[in-house]
């Protein structure tokens, strides 16, 4: 675009757009390079997990136990439910101790039979399921990594790769009738004494 | 807890919230005073009667014979004598069929609070959670739960629907009993010489099938799908609430002891029928037991009905989705209790064959291992 100085003169100055800049900033030729720094953590929504992120239950949507070593989830905001077995079941006790993710695959393989290269590519596996399922968010990094007070287990236990078995039958139920906002947990319950009559 | 009567809406304030509060308040003393006129217009059509609750009394007071006859008979078994201790929970119910006086108008635009569809109704809570409204057509049912009392309109005492004569006050009651620290759960509960076997797992699992064949064999019976869960002195009671059932027409055919009192639905599209235990069985209706086993049916392709340990995992995964995932959400404390549940008791899968003859028997098997297992305590 070129303006002579007769134009200039006769008609002002021209109005600058955008796009007459001779070098397009990044920010507008792709999100992706404007916002690069952030896409690297994410794929597809879900974190991605390095060996010292740290998770920690979504206690605001998920009701959990583990009985006998095996884990029984319930996400109260969709209706579905899990269960893990034995390996499963440790993994979760391990996540809500606030362990990383290299401390659960190092107290797995400490009492398991399983090969530490495994161990680990289970446990980042499963922790993914469990995080694209927001049964789990991810914890604040605080960089330490701490020993789990696990000790070598003799002999180990025998190792299964540990599953995330998913039941959808009560979610079905649920997406006809959703859970209703403000009387959820019954609100007056939990914060009051009613006075005797 | 103790200090907590503060967080009551404060009555004098001038805020948006002092001021939805008192229109929720003044609601309701709109339906006391419908109530209290119903009364003075139609005295002779009021009666009284007292129930026990999970082991809190309860005074209801209706006026209109076919209403009171056709709410309190899933109470009948709770029934207790009039003796003159104040009434933990009100109940007051009027029939503008009989008396004529209308339910007082008050539109959801005047309550603002958190709204939900439940039971084919609105359910509207205060935004405090003080007052619960239950709107459904020709009904309404408040429960303030400060002053822990139920008021309700029905529009035709003698034209209640299956589900209320099924269930009476279903929602507003969960709501109660949660105050009170007992928990609704989706689980069957029969007993044999004041020993419960909770009967667990989700819809169409068997849970109506086990509890009415243990019933017909000789148990006594508390419930086929709701039953309230209480911990008391670290061990877990189970209270009846309702004594009423609904089978579809071919699960009545197969308990000849019931076929002949099933009350159809007047609505089409509803295939159940309603049974009323207290005509057929009155005098094996428990009112609390303590749990001491866990079954969860299921049904199998097989003429025997067998017995098969479950795993601790196994039972929390069958009795938690379906107690927890319900329409009306039971606070923090519920997971905790049924895994207190289950770490008390034994489970067993029970596998449903196609003579229900030896359901009783395997149930009794039941409290018989749940004897040598030595629960704690």
């Amino acid at each position: 675009l070129r303006h002579s100085r007769h134009d200039i003169r006769r008609f002002g100055a021209p109005k600058r757009r955008w796009a007459d800049l001779p070098v397009r900033l990044p920010l507008f030729t792709s999100p992706k390079r404007a916002f690069g720094h952030l896409y690297t953590s994410f794929q597809g929504g879900v974190p991605v997990l390095s060996p010292s992120s740290r998770l920690r239950p979504n206690e605001a949507e998920v009701a959990a136990k583990v009985m006998d070593g095996e884990a029984i989830i319930i996400n109260l905001a969709n209706g579905m439910y899990y269960s893990m077995d034995q390996v499963g079941g440790l993994i979760w006790e391990l996540i809500d101790e606030g362990r990383s993710v290299a401390e659960i695959a190092s107290a797995i393989s400490r009492s398991y039979d399983v090969p530490a290269a495994r161990a680990s590519a289970d446990v980042e596996r499963l922790a993914t399921d469990l995080l694209e399922e927001k049964l789990v968010c991810v914890a604040e990094q605080d960089g330490q990594v701490r020993d789990v007070h696990k000790p070598e287990r003799e002999p180990k236990l025998r190792y299964e790769t540990p599953q995330l078995n998913k039941y959808r039958d009560m979610g079905d139920l649920l997406a006809l009738d959703p859970p209703m906002p403000g009387l959820t947990d019954i609100p007056w319950q939990e914060t009051s004494e009613r006075p005797s009559r | 807890m103790q200090d907590g009567a503060s967080a009551t809406p404060q009555a004098g304030s001038r805020s948006i919230e002092g001021q939805i509060g008192r229109a929720w308040a003044s609601a309701f003393e709109g339906m006391d005073a419908a109530f209290m006129q119903a009364t003075r217009i139609a005295q002779d059509s009021l009666s009284e009667s007292h129930h026990i609750f999970a082991g809190r009394r309860a005074l209801m007071r209706v006026i209109g014979p076919k209403l009171a006859e056709q709410i309190r008979r899933p109470f009948a078994h709770l029934l207790t004598d009039g003796l003159p201790a104040t009434p933990d929970l009100m109940i007051d119910l009027w029939d503008q069929a009989e008396t004529g006086i209308a339910c007082p108008p008050a539109s959801e635009r005047d309550l603002p609070g958190s709204n939900r569809m439940l039971d084919d109704g609105l359910m509207t809570a205060s935004p405090e959670g003080r007052f619960v409204r239950l709107q459904l057509p020709g009904s309404l049912t408040w429960l303030d739960r400060m002053t822990r009392r139920i008021i309700g309109w029905r529009l035709d005492g003698g034209r209640l629907s299956i589900y209320e004569r099924n269930k009476p006050f279903r929602s507003v009651l969960a709501v109660y009993y949660n105050d009170q620290s007992v928990q609704i759960i989706h689980a069957g509960l029969v007993s044999l010489k004041g020993r419960g076997v909770l009967i667990g797992g989700s819809s169409a699992a068997g849970k109506s099938t086990t509890a009415l064949a243990c019933l017909c064999g000789g148990f006594d019976y508390l419930g086929d799908d709701a039953t309230g869960l209480q911990e008391s002195n670290g061990s877990l009671l189970g209270h009846s609430i309702y004594s009423s059932a609904r089978l579809r027409p071919a699960q009545l055919e197969r308990f000849p002891m019931l076929s002949g009192h099933g009350i159809p639905s007047d609505d089409p599209l509803e295939e159940k029928s309603l049974v009323l235990l207290a005509d057929v069985f009155p005098a094996r209706l428990e009112r609390v037991v303590p749990i001491q086993a866990v079954a969860l049916p299921r049904v199998v392709d097989s003429s025997e009905s067998r017995l098969r340990p479950a795993s601790k995992g196994q039972a929390l995964l069958s009795l938690a989705p379906s107690s927890l995932l319900v329409s009306l959400r039971p606070g923090p404390r519920a997971m905790d209790r049924l895994a207190h549940l289950v770490q008390d008791v034994p489970a067993y899968w029970l596998e449903l064959g196609r003579d229900l003859s030896q359901i009783p028997e395997r149930v009794h098997e039941i409290l018989t291992k749940a004897d040598h297992s030595g629960r704690p305590g």
